[in-house]
């Protein structure tokens, strides 16, 4: 199967300070890819290069064969990279179905002066809108929530939006960071529900976590970072038992 | 119950309306010119609201906007001889031009910067206000023509009133179907977070620009009803007490919404009338009432009403969908 992300030998450099260095991996359609590895081994970085956040100092990203390197944030989520923040990335004074609604703003857009003057064609495109949030909710089981603010959930809650919202449109790569930070049991465990479930409909999910119960059985292969560069690529079973990775990373917990 | 409401709404609404147009067989036209005034100031409101409350940014130069839309109004009145809905018209586009271009600034500065630059501007203008010779006036500025339509002649209050006030209910049912509209949503979006904004495939670039240009576009409009309403243009309306008036008006009423500015320009508009006999009170109500309000209702009188009765809360979607 052709991969549905490409990393290419990508490195990013901060003044001098290699965080990514030379790291290459793919993802196939449907597959979830848990990134691992020590405090500053270039996690976060490398989520922020594939998005666009920061600039790629060599090396090259393709979505579907598409090159993202160099294109800008807005661009890329265009593209069908979406991403959910370790914190603060919902709209505390919108409800949860404005929330998914903002997320459907490339699918369904509503041009300025049709909005203005109600004109029907954008009652008509509105009411899609509205109905197509509805229907993300209901796949994610959040339905009852959709018109309580966001600021009045819980942070598990929270969770489940931000990443109904980053599905809004159809995503074909799904990038979260530590999702499952301030989570009660039960709400991991429905999380990764969810990830099988979004595999299951072909999204490629990347997923940075430090509760590695819930990465380890949730991903399909797992990359070990330390410094900047890939330690080890494979099946979780075996991540768990490669010595360089006991060594750097788990040998530690 | 919701549904009950939906109705209620609508005919007090209905009744309201009903109401503005018959004011002028109900009330003298001092009142009349006040109500006008607070149109004027409503439409401004609004448009102030679109950079600092639904974008978040502070920015001063809203009284630049209305300056445009009334000094447009009146060039194209005046020397271009255009009939006076196209240069109402006219004189709204300057003022969206102008905010597109003030917004421009705004892609590289934020806070205190952009507060400054923004207000520059409005000194800027000020200025070019003072020194516009034969085209604006200088510093006496410039008489208007009558606004004539169809043998309809705006030339008393009443009249000019209720011209003012079709324009500015049509402004408010716009602004609210645009806050609640993909625009609307992508704006607040942006203001709230543009990194999470942009992750959704929204260039926040695009929406700042745009909050720029509505803010022009509904307080200019405001400019031109007011060059109408007193029937000349003069620098002297388009100074720093103006732009106080107008934050104060937002602040008062409530950030981030459509209603909150219109409630405020109502009360500030209304409040200095009444204490008229009183010299120095308007001062010292203003500065308790911001006081206050800061303190105990932050988010504004409509906010804090919000707060209270949920259901009335601002929605960002589907316009009488």
């Amino acid at each position: 199967m052709k991969p549905r992300l490409t990393v290419d030998a990508v490195t990013v450099q901060f003044a001098g300070l290699k965080a990514v260095s030379d790291v290459s991996f793919d993802v196939a359609p449907g597959e979830i890819c848990g990134i691992i590895g020590p405090n500053g081994a270039g996690k976060s970085t490398l989520f922020n290069a594939i998005g666009g956040y920061v600039k790629v100092t060599s090396g090259q990203v393709h979505l579907d064969g598409r090159s993202l390197t160099g294109q800008s944030v807005h661009e890329i989520a265009a593209a069908g990279v979406r991403r959910t923040f370790q914190n603060g990335g919902l709209f505390q004074d919108m409800t949860v179905l404005e929330n998914v609604m903002v997320g459907l703003h490339h699918t369904h857009f509503i041009p300025l002066v049709p909005a203005a003057v109600l004109w029907p064609s954008a009652r008509k495109r509105e009411r899609e809108t509205i109905r197509a949030a509805q229907e993300m909710l209901e796949i994610m089981g959040i339905s009852e929530l959709q018109d309580t603010v966001l600021r009045d959930l819980s942070s598990g809650q929270q969770r489940m939006v931000e990443i109904v919202r980053a599905l809004a449109v159809p995503a074909k790569l799904l990038m979260l960071d530590e999702p499952a930070v301030g989570l009660t049991a039960r709400e991991i465990e429905r999380l990764d529900e969810v990830l099988r479930e979004l595999a299951g409909r072909g999204i490629s999910v990347l997923l940075v976590e430090h509760v590695l119960d819930l990465l380890m059985s949730v991903s399909d292969k797992v990359l070990v970072l330390n410094s900047g560069e890939r330690l080890a690529e494979g099946e979780p079973e075996a991540i768990r038992q490669d010595p360089a990775v006991l060594e750097a990373y788990l040998g530690y917990s | 119950m919701f549904e009950n409401n939906r109705y209620l709404v609508w005919a007090v609404g209905a009744a309201t309306v009903v109401l503005l147009f018959a004011a002028p067989g109900l009330v003298n036209n001092y009142i009349i010119f006040i109500m006008g005034m607070m149109c004027i100031n409503a439409l401004m409101a609004l448009g102030f609201n679109f950079v600092i409350g639904f974008l978040g940014q502070l920015v001063f130069a809203n009284t630049a906007f209305f300056g445009i839309g009334a000094y447009s109004y009146g060039i194209l009145m005046v020397h271009v001889g255009l009939p006076f809905p196209v240069a109402l018209a006219g004189a709204s586009l300057a003022g969206c031009v102008a905010g597109l271009i003030v917004g421009l600034p705004a892609l590289r500065l934020r806070g205190f910067q952009l507060a400054i630059v923004t207000l520059a501007f409005n000194q800027l203008m000020h200025w070019v206000y003072l020194h516009s010779g034969s085209v604006g006036g200088g510093p006496s500025g410039m008489a208007m023509p009558e606004a004539t339509i169809f043998d309809i002649h705006f030339t008393d209050d009443p009249s000019k009133y209720l011209l003012i006030l079709f324009v500015t209910l049509i402004g408010i049912w716009m602004a609210r179907n645009i806050a609640r509209s993909t625009m609307g949503r992508a704006i607040v979006s942006v203001g709230a977070n543009e990194f999470a904004a942009a992750a959704l495939a929204i260039p926040p670039v695009r929406y700042k620009i745009a909050a720029f240009g509505l803010s022009g576009f509904f307080t200019a409009t405001g400019g031109a009803l007011f060059a109408i309403l007193l029937g000349r243009v003069a620098p002297e309306s388009f100074g720093l007490s103006q732009l106080l008036l107008g934050f104060a008006m937002v602040m008062v009423g409530g950030l981030g919404t459509v209603a909150g500015p219109v409630i405020g320009a109502i009360l500030l508009t209304a409040a200095p009338e009444f204490l008229r006999n009183v010299p120095g009170a308007e001062e010292v109500l203003y500065s308790f009432l911001l006081i206050g309000l800061l303190l105990f209702m932050p988010k504004g009188l409509f906010g804090g009403v919000c707060a209270l009765v949920p259901s009335l809360r601002e929605r960002h979607r589907g316009a009488l969908s």
